[in-house]
């Protein structure tokens, strides 16, 4: 081939030769072209070069598209990885009032037909289930852009996006969805229409769950269709990460249930329970009664349903609070167990008088005879051992006044004043649980405190996270904190099962294992000051021989008899159902029941004992 | 045409070459072996009367033939290069249609099947089949080898109410379902507030009088009272499964008859409980 080239080659360069001599015409002629020709490079340049009128500009934005790329916001899952909150795709449908008019549909068959625009609103209210009203007053107007409806599943919108409404459009949100609706509802926490986080975990987790947006520019033809060979830029979405709770989602249902079924049988405010995980602090169910349905908070009726109240009611404690006395006074040495204690039919010191909830003489008690039956006046003989300044240390030294630290939002650390600030009477009564408040939650780490050998570890609620990458990061745990001494922990656990076996609280025992734990009754503080209802609740922890777990339930002004509204039976109930949900072996030795009494009254030992 | 047959032509052209041969017999032996310029190059050697004239046209058309193949070519393979990528982007169009109703399918039977999962439907649909909790349970031990305690089966429909609502779904088929189904059971129930209202009483009233000694559990038989009343049970229809529902909602005969195992089962806690949430409807 090369050789066949070349001679095409030779033979016209004579051709070219005979060219050469060009007439004076010819290259004026020529000139005029290169003239326009360097004309127009220059206005080549001038346009597109220097774009002084910026039409390239212009037409580059007319093609150019950016798209924001949403992160996916992260899931919340439970111990088990049960789904309690994920992003699911929704529309908010939107209308431009300027273009509605009646719609010419053309069948497949080539025939049309006209859908007026009444009857375009009958279709669309059938398929968004709302009312006639509300689509003729969304299609009404002059605005180009109005929102018809928001958060449409994408089968609604497939729905009308098959009427052919030219002036119809739709933007893809994402929503969240809320699988086990209620249970543990306030813990979760939920989002506000414009995807704001509000409340619970997904407030206190957001950075973790939302994520970081990306963006994507690109290039589209006349008809709308990406240009394909078109450079384009593309950052890419970071998802969210999940967040694991330490809330097992059958545990919350146990207790949830547990709870409402006892506060309607008492129709009382409101009822909580906790469930604590002895050995690290993990928070294994936060109950309420009643919590906020996070699909619809909106349907919440009770504000106190938005945040858990075992974490943001600041409640008195009541009797509960002897645990921690009996703790203080056992470990400073000011008692034993088995001190004995006259205790008079009613205490009067510093000019205060002391009474009890039932009625009796004076008795000669052991220090657990007292607080196995709750006694007022026993704790308080005790208790004034302590100067009121140890007092104060001891309830600091149990967090009282503090805040756990909790994942979630809202928290109260309630009302501790500080011990120069105490009245007379006061000085007294937050021995036994008056004149003080605290979160129920506060209330269930004393006991956490007793039954893990002393220790005390601030409870959580978030197990771990995960990035959208996989990894997974262990949620920082608190560091553990010795209040009391194991000896001093193994004497109040003795107690603690006192109460139950042959004290006043036999409703919180648990067939086949040795249960321990406290009642408390404290009168509730009204919204116009002074007292108003009560505030029972009980706190306890099971298995006695090595306790794993435990349960407190706080009922919030229970109507009926004081004797007959206690929370010892849904303790029960829920640890019970705890007991046997972890497989817990029962247990096989034999419960303690201390000597509530000496001396003359020694006898009365067995009358609780079966 | 075979390697093998090649070889000993070209060589021997090659030898021909070098003894000096003609340049354009040599050529014309050089070019036998490709297919193509055969005939071209029998041709030249038949005219050999006047070739220099015929070489010269046919070799001043070959470059204009190779360069129209070639825009045409190069035409042909960017119109078909153009017609795979916007069929592609088409077809990329066609495939995220799909990947979206495909994602959107099984996100919605993901919400469905996580509505079911829920605890409270769990516990819901379990009560709808007649299922109660256990009230007593036995234990195996495998390292001590031994069985322990002594299971009762529960009494028939204990705890039949749940008390936390089911979660709202929109969008959700299954949750759909369980709404008009939940409707329909509170339609069910008595409308009268006084009803309700003497009956909680005299369950109030009869629970005074117990003792339960500890228990955690309701003893049936003490709660007979509560239940004995002769206005029908308001318990009928929520302990009832859907059909009985149904029953119960058609006429007050179908509650009245359920008053008479009821009692074993109802006892005074979930009396007190419904007859609460009867009032309240």
């Amino acid at each position: 081939m090369s050789s066949s080239s070349e001679h095409p080659d030779a033979t016209d360069d004579p051709q070219l030769g005979m060219q050469r001599p060009a007439s004076r015409r010819e290259f004026i002629g020529l000139a005029i072209g290169l003239f326009a020709l360097v004309l127009l490079a220059l206005r080549l340049v001038w346009v597109q070069g220097f774009d002084l009128s910026g039409r390239a500009a212009s037409a580059e934005n007319a093609r150019l598209r950016q798209e924001r790329l949403p992160a996916l916001r992260g899931e919340i899952v439970d111990r088990t990885g049960a789904v309690m909150a994920r992003s699911i795709q929704r529309y908010d449908i939107a209308v431009d009032q300027t273009l509605v008019q009646d719609i010419i549909m053309r069948n497949p068959d080539g025939t049309t037909r006209t859908v007026s625009v009444l009857e375009t609103i009958q279709n669309l209210a059938d398929i968004l289930h709302i009312s006639d009203d509300d689509v003729r007053d969304a299609l009404d107007g002059d605005a180009n852009f109005q929102y018809l409806f928001r958060s449409a599943t994408p089968e609604q919108w497939n729905a009308v996006r098959e009427l052919q409404l030219g002036y119809v459009t739709a933007e893809p949100v994402s929503q969240r969805s809320y699988p086990n609706g209620q249970l543990g509802g306030s813990v979760v926490g939920f989002m506000g229409g414009d995807g704001d986080a509000l409340a619970g975990i997904e407030l206190s987790q957001n950075d973790v769950l939302s994520g970081e947006d990306g963006s994507r520019t690109f290039e589209i033809s006349a008809d709308g269709v990406r240009i394909p060979v078109a450079p384009q830029d593309e950052v890419s979405a970071v998802d969210g990460g999940s967040v694991q709770l330490t809330i097992d989602r059958d545990v919350q249902y146990y207790a949830q249930e547990a709870v409402a079924a006892r506060v309607k049988e008492l129709d009382a405010e409101w009822g909580t329970a906790v469930v604590l995980r002895v050995s690290d602090g993990q928070v294994l169910a936060l109950a309420d009664s009643t919590m906020v349905d996070p699909n619809e908070p909106g349907r919440t009726e009770n504000e106190g349903d938005y945040s858990p109240r075992a974490v943001a009611a600041a409640v008195e404690p009541g009797s509960t609070e002897k645990t921690l006395t009996a703790s203080a006074a056992i470990e400073e040495g000011k008692a034993e167990p088995l001190s004995e204690v006259p205790v008079p039919a009613e205490l009067t010191i510093d000019g205060q008088t002391f009474t009890d909830s039932f009625n009796h003489g004076a008795e000669d008690r052991t220090f657990a005879g007292i607080v196995a039956d709750s006694m007022n006046t026993g704790t308080v003989e005790v208790g004034s051992r302590l100067s009121p300044e140890q007092r104060h240390t001891w309830l600091k030294n149990f967090g009282i006044g503090d805040l756990t630290g909790i994942e979630i939002p809202g928290e109260t650390m309630g009302l501790l004043a500080d011990w120069t600030a105490w009245d007379t009477r006061q000085q007294y009564t937050v021995l036994f649980g008056q004149g003080l408040s605290q979160s129920p939650l506060r209330t269930a780490t004393i006991y956490q405190t007793v039954a893990n050998d002393g220790v005390l570890v601030e409870p959580r609620v978030v197990l771990s996270t995960t990035d959208a990458t996989g990894n997974t990061t262990q949620a920082p745990t608190p560091e553990p904190r010795r209040v009391i001494s194991s000896e001093t922990a193994a004497q109040v656990l003795e107690i603690m099962e006192t109460v139950v076996t042959v004290g006043g609280a036999p409703d919180a025992a648990v067939e086949g294992y040795r249960v321990g734990g406290k009642s408390g009754t404290a009168e509730a503080p009204g919204d116009q000051g002074g007292y108003d209802g009560y505030t029972t609740s009980f706190v306890g922890m099971a298995p006695m021989e090595d306790p794993q777990y435990v349960v407190a339930v706080t009922l919030q002004r229970p109507k009926g008899d004081v004797r007959t509204i206690g929370a010892s039976g849904v303790f029960s109930r829920i640890m019970g159902d705890v007991l046997k949900h972890y497989g817990v072996s029962p247990s096989t030795t034999e419960p303690v029941a201390l000597d509530k009494f000496f001396g003359k009254d020694a006898d009365r030992n067995d009358e609780n004992r079966d | 045409m075979t390697g093998s047959g090649e070889n000993p032509r070209g060589g021997k052209g090659r030898l021909r070459g070098r003894i000096k041969m003609p340049q354009r017999l040599a050529l014309t032996t050089r070019r036998q072996p490709s297919g193509s310029s055969v005939s071209a190059g029998t041709a030249q050697a038949a005219g050999s009367g006047a070739p220099p004239a015929v070489r010269r046209r046919w070799s001043a058309l070959l470059p204009l033939a190779v360069a129209v193949l070639a825009v045409m070519a190069t035409l042909a393979g960017i119109l078909f290069l153009n017609i795979k990528i916007s069929d592609g982007q088409y077809r990329l169009v066609e495939m995220r249609a799909q990947e979206r109703a495909l994602a959107q399918e099984s996100e919605a039977l993901t919400q469905d099947l996580e509505f079911y999962q829920a605890p409270q439907n769990v516990a819901m649909a379990a009560t709808n089949e007649g299922m109660v909790s256990t009230t007593s349970e036995g234990l195996i031990d495998l390292d001590a080898q031994e069985v322990s305690g002594n299971p009762q089966p529960a009494p028939a429909a204990e705890d039949a109410e749940i008390l936390v609502a089911q979660p709202v779904q929109r969008g959700s088929a299954a949750a759909d379902r369980a709404a008009s189904l939940a409707r329909e059971r509170r339609d069910a129930l008595p409308e009268s507030e006084s009803q309700a209202q003497d009956q909680l009483q005299a369950a109030n009233e009869a629970e005074l009088g117990v003792n339960l000694h500890g228990g955690s559990l309701p003893a049936p038989q003490q709660r007979q009272p509560a239940d004995a009343t002769p206005s029908p049970s308001p318990t009928a229809a929520p302990t009832g499964t859907p059909a009985d529902a149904d029953a119960a909602g058609a006429g007050a005969d179908a509650a009245v008859e359920q008053d008479g195992p009821d009692p074993a089962a109802g006892g005074a806690d979930s009396a007190t409980a419904q007859q609460g949430n009867g009032g309240g409807q």
